[in-house]
């Protein structure tokens, strides 16, 4: 430390001098309603999931050739990093890797996979299904943009999403944007039907907090009180689980 | 007790005594290297001329090369020496985003040049300092404006443009060019980035804090326990923390890259266990980080010395410690604006010395690559290979033998010539058509060296020139003659140096 003090001095003793800068704005408390609109209607457009990924891929491969992308059909490998057009006029360019244990799944993809229409698939990342004592798991992590595909996928989605369903202890850890709202479950666990936990959404000033208890519960903004956030998650859960 | 010692240097004694062993610029020569430090190019003769018949002409010079376009293009130049962005790879490239290859030099400059181009404005538009880290727009030029997801850009040229993909108001710190260049992953988890926020911002470097690593400690998480480790990482953890939407899933992945991922905010305290802080004041996340940062009486102080760094073309030391603050006052009192701190840098005697009589102050400078690239360039060389500008690249250029900063592996401006200086300014100088003579004109080559030297060449020195002159032009022709006086003149070292 003395030797640090004498060999590069800092100049801090400007510390004692006003700072020009206004003190910080405290942020503006949202709206509550809007935030939970948003949120539900993000909810509503399905929870992310690894199939979307998968399917998207794997129909996006099956227009490719024995020279575009070439090598396994069903994985892009190094060659194809810079890019290749296939017959069908589809485009490849990325690399990926693709395991299939029926029914478990593993897909890596860094790329983009584009349509003649110009629609792609632009991936960054890790989709995983894998089956887990009674329940399954289930992952999906990354960038990933479906051009012209349905729901979440669609718009878009960013963020790292893990669920442990089927089981003893059903859960969601998930942070993620889709369509410009973005959503943190810290975790959230369902308990007979009810969804308990913690829950995040980011607003232009910051995140709305609450901790559910079946559904509900006391949305804080910087630890002010905001009243309480109810968001609805049986449809989107009933859509994911019928895809097990 | 020593510590105070240390810190709080005797500056009457040090101010006295720096300024006794300096030997004034003459005016002229003064002239040349303001313009060089503040737009990049020689001064004209006609600008030469009128220092050299009333030296106070120069503070009328120096506002006018204050408020000249290059200006801005300078300041990119010098914060570049500092900040480091403008590198010659990064984890993703054109031909990720289905850029011809002939734009990849191009490119790289237009992301490199990101939060440099953000502070050159700020500076260039009289906004005060604490802009750079609270802005809400970026600067953006066509290649950028056409791959990053921001708003309000059109046309090729360097402007102002507002993110569209949530991220926070930050200035800089909310730019692409510094994050892609200051990359993180996921054991670094941002802490990297935070102590590079620290050095840049604060002048704080906590890398070259001395520790020791213990073995058989009994600390079972050191990041907590270790007093050596707590020491850095109780501050750069939870400002790490703050930095998180710039945190990539999948490294090398232009999808992970050009974007913000607001979500990801949230993963801080899941990963480093801490939450967003600025040296124990909390954050909301980066949308606060800025307005603590310039909140921060250090930024202010740091942002005065690597100025006076810069322009003195040496570290700040103790001995400097009220010269430097006579600066940062400067700069506080007209509202933070850039060139007032310039101005006040520019009036010293340290900045205005042309010898030091006690070999402290390097004096004079080396025109390194980014100034020969600038200066050249003004004077005609157009030295590029399949787009790639010779002086301003090291994937086919020569920018760190010409003693420029690559930001990767060199990290600071030549100060003194070398043998591959030497060999590039002699390259150079070949192919530099500065003169272009049918016949010796011994008024041409006079005014051309003071226009090179800021310095009025001797008889002795033009009878010189005459005999290089009628020797290459018997061997060839006027052509090469006028080839071969230019290369001398500019292989000259008062053309070398300023």
């Amino acid at each position: 430390m003395i030797l640090l003090a004498c060999t590069t001095p800092t100049l801090d003793s400007a510390s004692e001098t006003a700072s020009p800068v206004d003190e910080a704005e405290a942020p503006v408390p949202p709206e509550l309603a809007e935030v939970q609109a948003a949120a539900q209607a993000a909810i509503d457009q399905g929870l992310p999931d690894p199939f979307a990924p998968r399917d998207a891929y794997l129909a996006a491969l099956a227009e490719g050739d024995a020279s575009c992308p070439g090598g396994d059909p069903l994985q892009l490998d190094d060659s194809v990093i810079l890019g290749c057009t296939a017959g069908s006029g589809w485009h490849y360019a990325g690399i990926s890797s693709w395991l299939d244990q029926e029914p478990e799944f593993d897909l890596f993809l860094e790329g983009e996979l584009t349509a003649p229409t110009g629609e792609a698939l632009i991936g960054a990342g890790h989709a995983r299904y894998v089956l887990a004592g009674e329940g399954v798991e289930l992952m999906l992590e990354g960038t990933w943009v479906g051009e012209g595909q349905p729901s979440w996928l669609g718009q878009g989605f960013s963020g790292s999403w893990y669920a442990s369903l089927g089981g003893s202890d059903e859960f969601v850890s998930a942070w993620w944007t889709v369509g410009g709202t973005s959503l943190g479950f810290e975790p959230l666990q369902w308990n007979a039907g009810c969804a308990d936990g913690q829950v995040a959404v980011r607003t232009d000033e910051g995140w709305v907090e609450a901790t559910l208890a079946c559904g509900c519960g006391e949305a804080t903004f910087y630890d002010q009180p905001l009243g309480e956030l109810c968001l609805d998650l049986e449809a989107a859960l009933a859509d994911l689980r019928a895809q097990l | 007790m020593i510590w105070l010692a240390c810190a709080t240097p005797a500056p009457v004694d040090t101010a006295v005594a720096v300024e006794e062993t300096l030997v004034p610029l003459q005016a002229p020569r003064l002239a040349r290297r303001l313009s060089l430090d503040l737009r990049g190019v020689l001064p004209s003769v006609d600008e030469l001329e009128s220092v050299e018949a009333d030296p106070s002409a120069l503070e009328d010079l120096r506002e006018d090369w204050l408020a000249d376009p290059r200006f801005e293009d300078r300041l990119v130049q010098l914060f570049q020496q500092r900040w480091h962005t403008r590198v010659d790879d990064f984890q993703s490239r054109s031909y990720d985003f289905g850029l011809d290859e002939s734009q990849d030099h191009a490119f790289l400059r237009a992301v490199g040049e990101e939060p440099l181009r953000l502070m050159a404005r700020v500076a260039m538009d009289d906004l005060p300092w604490t802009e750079t880290v609270t802005a809400d727009w970026t600067m953006v030029n066509g290649i950028t404006a056409s791959i990053w997801p921001v708003e309000g850009a059109e046309g090729a040229d360097w402007q102002p443009a507002v993110w569209s993909d949530g991220r926070p108001a930050a200035g800089v710190l909310a730019t692409n060019g510094l994050w892609w260049r200051y990359v993180t992953n996921s054991s670094n988890l941002n802490r990297g980035r935070a102590a590079t926020i620290s050095r840049l911002l604060l002048c704080e470097d906590v890398l070259q804090r001395p520790i020791t690593l213990s073995t058989g400690s009994a600390a079972e998480d050191p990041l907590r326990d270790d007093p050596y480790c707590v020491g850095c990482h109780s501050a750069l953890d939870p400002l790490a923390a703050s930095l998180f939407g710039f945190y990539w899933l999948v490294e090398y992945s232009p999808s992970e890259m050009v974007s913000y991922h607001p979500e990801r905010e949230r993963m801080a305290s899941a990963l480093l266990e801490v939450e967003p802080a600025w040296y124990g004041q909390p954050l909301g996340g980066l949308q606060d980080l800025g307005e603590a940062v310039a909140g921060d009486p250090r930024f202010v102080a740091c942002a005065a010395q690597s100025a006076a760094e810069q322009l003195w073309r040496r570290p700040v030391d103790a001995a400097d410690f009220d010269r430097v603050e006579g600066f940062r006052q400067a700069f506080e009192a007209g509202g933070l604006l850039y060139r007032d701190l310039l101005r006040a840098i520019t009036d010293d005697p340290v900045y205005r010395a042309g010898e030091d009589l006690a070999g402290r102050e390097p004096t004079p400078r080396v025109l390194s690559a980014d100034l020969l690239h600038s200066v050249l360039g003004d004077l005609g060389l157009d030295w590029e290979r399949v787009g790639y500008p010779l002086l301003d690249d090291d994937v086919l250029g020569v920018r760190v033998l010409a003693g420029g900063v690559d930001g990767a592996q060199v990290f600071a401006p030549q100060t003194e010539p070398g043998l591959t200086w030497a060999l590039v300014l002699e390259q150079a100088a070949e192919t530099t058509p500065v003169v272009q003579l049918t016949a010796w004109d011994e008024a041409a080559v006079a005014e051309l060296a003071w226009r090179l030297w800021a310095e009025r060449p001797s008889d002795t020195e033009l009878a010189s020139m005459r005999g290089l002159w009628n020797a290459v032009e018997g061997l060839y022709d006027a052509e090469v003659a006028s080839q071969a006086v230019g290369s001398a003149l500019l292989r000259d070292p008062r053309f070398g140096t300023y």
